[in-house]
């Protein structure tokens, strides 16, 4: 298996920038007759690290999700890095043609 | 490279994003000069990486390419530094001759050896990066 970071192009400049997730997410709750007051840090999984690109790249995440998932799996790496796991890289050249035919050079797989 | 200032611009924020009648998305930053500017000198940056790779031969897929890139970018941004404490005024020809010498420095540090007619000394930017680079 290989581990792949996706790249998609920043909305204002240009370049290819890829989501972090730099510490987890903290869940807290409210509700209607009561207080919570716990907070659960909670790591998003790669397809949901992919979707909080909307509005960053200049392509919509779900469009790059059903494609990125016809060929491998969306991950978070060990320092927060979206990934996408594949089989080896006969399949993430299969993959990073399938990208590029959809989307040109918006989005791309890279080390 | 960092952007400063970016902050009240980046995606997501503030920006509403403007649609025509067939739905294509207006491109309200690329009216800025300033996002002109960094555009150009990012995108002449890729250029640079994609023309040295092709010459090496390097696949995009490269596992060496993460390091190297962040390498080339740590002596990058510790070269445009020292050259305005220097007085060279950071033109985009200025930047991409920077950022070509380091990708090289970088590379040669992972140990792919660049053939010496490939090699762009583009002394002083050279003295420079050598420099931030010991």
């Amino acid at each position: 298996m290989i581990r792949l970071r996706l790249f998609g192009r920043c909305r204002i400049y240009h370049d290819p920038v890829s989501p972090v997730l730099r510490a987890p997410a903290q869940i807290g709750w409210e509700a209607w007759f009561r207080r919570i007051d716990l907070v659960t840090p909670r790591r998003l999984k790669g397809k949901e690290l992919l979707m909080r690109t909307r509005g960053w790249w200049t392509v919509e995440p779900d469009e790059v999700a059903d494609i990125v998932e016809a060929h491998g799996q969306l991950a978070v790496g060990d320092r927060g890095e979206l990934l996408v796991e594949l089989e080896g890289l006969d399949t993430a050249e299969i993959l990073a043609n399938a990208l590029s035919e959809r989307f040109g050079d918006q989005v791309m797989l890279a080390p | 490279m960092r952007i400063q200032g970016i902050q009240d611009s980046e995606p997501g924020g503030w920006e509403v994003i403007s649609k025509d009648k067939r739905g294509k998305e207006h491109d309200n930053w690329g009216r800025d000069p300033a996002v002109q500017h960094i555009r150009r000198v990012f995108a002449g940056m890729e250029q640079i990486q994609k023309i040295q790779l092709d010459q090496l031969r390097l696949s995009l897929l490269d596992n060496r390419l993460r390091s190297i890139r962040e390498t080339a970018l740590g002596f990058y941004n510790r070269a445009t530094v020292l050259a305005v404490e220097r007085g060279i005024r950071l033109t985009d020809s200025t930047m991409l001759g920077i950022y070509r010498v380091c990708l090289q420095q970088a590379l040669s540090i992972a140990g792919i050896t660049i053939s010496s007619d490939l090699l762009t000394d583009d002394s002083p930017l050279g003295e420079l990066v050598r420099e931030v680079s010991r």
